[in-house]
């Protein structure tokens, strides 16, 4: 039983609803063409860089488009640390190796902040000027809350509670191979400055420049073209010596614990011989739109603040999709899940739903109302949850829209979403269940002056009756016959994951939705 | 790669005409200042290093997952094959851990199309954020800073054009340096003569560099390297190892399910060493591959080191995480590196490999480069690599008759981590320690600008059709 209530968590975690990003203005490849929107194959490989969660996406109100981390421009306003929130100045950046400066450091093993703390004897009583003299026994180290390593283990302490990174700069700046790389920067400085004269003649190809010359300074080579003149380098003295580890192999030959090696992670964190790593910093970002270059996202510069001066993001723009009810998909059995459409926009939306029109392998899917409305967003509704559809934008819509739909396949209207009902027969035992959904949501507002979405005027002007089927490619904004009124529409690709598709445990259940698809239980139309 | 030596060696004698000397260099040479730093990129496929030119060592090293960018949850993040990514500084994402790309690029099963994706994916994290919580990257402005990336020269030339695509064409960096990477890593011991052998993930590279100048001619590659000893260190723990899966204690077969490539990268990591005592008489030339079935009763009895238990991830549900524990028989951790010694005639060993390299040489210059010869990339960090990879190369000398011209050279055996610096800078990390130094120096590398970009690369192969 155990297993079986596994594989319901599994599905649930597993069931998402990305939004697909095409970024026409990055991947330049595939150009678009073709007048219908080709279907989306939701097994590409390409599909896991393509597709995001609508938090990830951001929406250019200039281009009327979706945008996704690929298809942002990024800069950096501000760097600072995570942990103690200090901003660095642009300039100390690079020095600081892009780590806290301050006091700031992550434990060795594992990886959590390290506390500064201060050795059993109370140190404040005495002056830090007194401690100076004696550094052995240095007041402070730094301990791990979560393992319990602590700075001691190591002989690394401190006279100061504060400036520990500038207290740790010099050993830093005296590592062994820092000064062996600027030893050996010296060196082919020395020899590019002496052979300057010889680049007018072609150097090989990404060397060091100089001619080409056979002379070795292995002395003893016979080579003949000795009177060329040598572009060899200079032996190299170096200025210091790291020995392989003799005792490696014999450590390993006997090992006992498998704790004793450090873990790849480990190494992959810390490639340093340092026992102690300073915190990362982290950055703020302005992200603009490829295209037009507007700003999309612009955080306060202060690190401390979490506001944005300007956010346009996906949420706020375009239909949220969420599955509301996701009941165990089983074999050959029909399922009906829930998704529920929310408008955040301050206008009504239509929306039109399409499948692909190759028919899916493993399952079959019907929606039985594609062609629904979602009344405008208000805020009134964020605080009375019971209030139900307003009676002013139901009629209308339904009368105008898609009459008969409205009644078959809609589950819930309430507030600014609409919740449909979509039917699913899965025809194989597939790990993820999947299908792609094109969304294409019209808005209409009168007011196109600024183009972007006017708050004051829900519709009260009459939807045009739009012929959706034209298919128009996403992203086109038609100002219709009448004088100002402007329809615009969107087109994007989703992909619905529901998790996987178990066996039906017993298989009498079942009698009414064997055929899939055709039939169309009424009961659930009429709770809309 | 089919001009023959004779015709190379004229051409290097001649002073100017070898394969490096682009045309396109000679016309516009450019000369950096040293006040900027550069990014330095080291692409393999298993990791990418990345970091800034003018530091020692990279600031970063990247490992690749197969990644999939959404998920937001994963518990398994530790040592015992635990891999984190994530699509933001938030939310992590799970993946496995596997190869960028391969180096038949025909091969590669989703299209460049998607290896487009993959790479300008993990380049744009290395120049923003960060993939796990713990490593976090270059923070810098792509358009602000120039880039050297350190290339194999097995690289194919399709995923160096894809590489340039993404830096220009998504991170829109003003321009690329391409620099050889055997070459890069030479520098850093100091010297710029040298037979240096890469071995890396795919494959081993054996390119001798005389006087700075990659002798691209010579070269000699084996896929005898990282996957093979991956390959082989699961074939070996499938058959060999067993497993404790609780609540049970007793030991059962283990199922290839387990050994993720990322738990197999740990332990090849952590606890696989190169044997410092030779077993099978003649392991390169035409010697016996020993079956995976027969490697038991070989070893079994010349090997010293302990069974190791490993603690592995079983399943894991949501932040519950079930583990049991791989039990590693010592002989396999001892004898699993034996694959890269054991050649035959389609895959010469890693040695083998080496003195194709120099039977292909003239021979004035086979004694310089014996003498001074470099093991670079993440396998040869094996324990007792180097030392192993000596005494085979000293009884292949003299027991191999294929290289019995070469036998003089036994006494000239040196490798350049004996002298000099030794291992300041690690094996792995040496071609981008060597590109950082470039970056930093006033010297003139081939560098395509954004502005000139074409969606041309240079490269070895087609300078040389442009010179000739």
């Amino acid at each position: 039983m155990s297993s079986s209530s596994t594989q319901v968590l599994d599905a649930r975690q597993l069931a998402y609803v990305h939004y697909h990003c095409s970024c026409p203005d990055v991947c330049k490849s595939n150009e678009s063409s073709e007048k219908s929107i080709p279907d989306f194959d939701v097994n590409s490989p390409r599909v896991q860089f393509s597709t995001f969660p609508i938090s990830k996406l951001y929406f250019c109100d200039d281009c009327h488009q979706i945008r996704c981390p690929r298809c942002v421009q990024e800069e950096i306003v501000c760097f600072y640390c995570p942990n103690c929130l200090f901003e660095v100045p642009t300039a100390s950046v690079k020095s600081e190796r892009n780590r806290c400066a301050r006091n700031c450091f992550q434990c060795p093993i594992c990886q959590n902040t390290l506390s500064v703390v201060a050795s059993s004897e109370p140190p404040l009583a005495n002056p830090p000027a007194a401690l100076n003299m004696t550094p052995t026994g240095a007041p402070y180290f730094l301990s791990c809350g979560v393992c319990r390593w602590d700075s001691q283990e190591i002989g690394m302490t401190f006279e100061k509670a504060t400036g520990l990174a500038l207290q740790l700069q010099k050993t830093e700046d005296e590592r062994p191979d820092v000064k062996e790389f600027d030893h050996l920067k010296e060196h082919f400085e020395k020899h590019l400055r002496l052979n300057i004269p010889s680049t007018s003649l072609p150097s090989s190809l990404s060397s060091i420049p100089g001619m080409s010359s056979f002379t070795s300074r292995y002395g003893g080579s016979s080579m003949a073209h000795t009177q060329q003149k040598s572009d060899d380098v200079a032996p190299y003295e170096a200025v210091g010596k790291v020995e392989s580890e003799s005792g490696l192999v014999d450590d390993l030959v006997q090992l006992k614990d498998v704790n004793q090696i450090t873990t790849l992670a480990q190494r992959m964190n810390q490639h340093s011989d340092q026992p102690y790593k300073r915190i990362h910093l982290r950055t703020k970002r302005v992200k603009r739109c490829r295209s037009c270059r507007h700003i999309l996202i612009k955080p306060e510069q202060k690190a401390q603040a979490t506001r944005f001066k300007i956010k346009l993001v996906a949420l706020n723009s375009i239909p949220k999709i969420t599955i509301t009810s996701l009941p165990k998909l089983i074999l050959n059995q029909q399922t009906q899940i829930v998704l529920k459409f929310s408008n955040p926009l301050y206008e009504e939306i239509m929306v039109e739903l399409k499948l692909n029109d190759e028919p899916l392998e493993y399952g079959k899917i019907t929606i039985p109302s594609p062609h629904f409305n979602i009344t405008p967003y208000n805020e009134v509704w964020e605080y009375d949850e019971q209030e139900l559809v307003p009676s002013k934008s139901r009629p209308q819509s339904s009368a105008s829209i898609a009459p008969r739909n409205d009644i078959i396949g809609i589950y819930e209207r309430r507030g600014n979403y609409t919740s449909i009902i979509v039917e699913i027969t899965p025809l194989s035992e597939v790990e993820e269940f999947k299908f792609p959904l094109l969304v294409t949501y019209t808005t209409k507002s009168n007011d196109v002056n600024d183009g972007n979405e006017n708050p004051e005027n829900p519709s009260d002007v009459p939807p045009t009756n739009k012929s959706e089927d034209s298919k128009v490619e996403a992203d086109k904004t038609d100002t219709s016959t009448s004088t100002n009124l402007t329809t615009r529409s969107l087109s994007f690709w989703t992909i619905i994951g529901l998790g996987s598709v178990v066996k039906a445990p017993v298989p009498s259940r079942s009698s009414t939705h064997g055929n899939s698809g055709a039939v169309r239980p009424n009961s659930i139309s009429g709770k809309s | 790669m089919s001009v023959d030596a004779a015709s190379l060696l004229s051409r290097a004698h001649s002073a100017s005409g070898f394969h490096g000397t682009s045309s396109v260099l000679s016309r516009r040479p450019s000369i950096y200042g040293t006040g900027e730093d550069r990014i330095v990129l080291d692409i393999g496929s298993l990791y990418i290093k990345a970091g800034f030119s003018g530091e020692s060592r990279p600031r970063h090293i990247v490992p690749v997952y197969a990644g999939n960018m959404k998920t937001h949850w994963d518990p398994d993040f530790n040592g015992s094959g635990g891999v984190v990514k994530a699509c933001g500084e938030s939310c992590r994402v799970t993946g496995e851990f596997a190869e960028l790309f391969d180096l038949e690029i025909g091969k590669y099963p989703d299209g460049l199309d998607a290896l487009y994706d993959r790479l300008a994916h993990y380049l744009r994290e290395i120049y923003f954020r960060c993939i796990t919580k713990h490593s976090k990257y270059l923070l810098t402005d792509p358009k602000q800073r120039k880039v050297v990336l350190c290339e194999s020269p097995m690289m194919p030339l399709t995923l160096k054009q894809l590489i340039a695509k993404v830096l220009f064409e998504n991170l829109q960096v003003p321009s690329i340096s391409f620099a050889p990477s055997h070459m890069l890593a030479l520098l850093t011991t100091g010297c710029t003569t040298g037979l240096v052998i890469d071995v890396g993930n795919l494959e081993t590279t054996v390119l001798p560099t005389f006087s700075a100048r990659p002798l691209t001619p010579f070269i000699r590659t084996t896929p005898l390297a990282g996957r093979a000893l991956t390959q082989r260190l699961k074939d070996l723990i499938t058959t060999y190892g067993n497993m404790i899966i609780p609540p049970s204690t007793n030991q059962v077969p283990v199922h290839a399910k387990y050994l993720t490539p990322s738990v197999l990268e740990d332990i090849k990591a952590r606890f696989i060493f190169v044997s410092p005592i030779m077993v099978s008489a003649a392991s390169i030339g035409i010697a016996e591959k020993t079956s995976v079935d027969d490697m038991e009763e070989k070893y079994l009895s010349v090997s010293a080191a302990t069974d190791v238990h490993y603690p592995i991830t079983i399943s894991k549900v949501g932040r519950e995480r079930q583990m049991g524990t791989l039990i590693i028989p010592g002989w396999i951790r001892e004898r699993c590196a034996e694959v890269l010694f054991e050649g035959d005639e389609d895959e010469s060993s890693v040695v083998g490999c080496a003195l194709e390299c120099l039977l292909k040489m003239p021979i004035h210059l086979r004694q310089p480069l014996t003498s001074a010869i470099l093991l670079i990339g993440g396998t040869t960090l094996l324990p007792n690599f180097q030392s192993r990879f000596a005494q085979e190369l000293l009884r292949a000398l003299n027991t191999d008759r294929r290289f019995s011209s070469l036998s003089g050279l036994a006494s000239h055996i040196d490798f350049l981590e004996e002298k000099g610096s030794g291992k300041m800078f690690v094996a792995n990390c040496r071609a981008w320690v060597g590109g950082s130094l470039i970056g930093s120096l006033k010297s003139t590398v081939v560098e395509i600008s954004r502005e000139k970009y074409t969606g041309q690369v240079p490269d070895w192969t087609t300078s040389n059709l442009t010179t000739t």
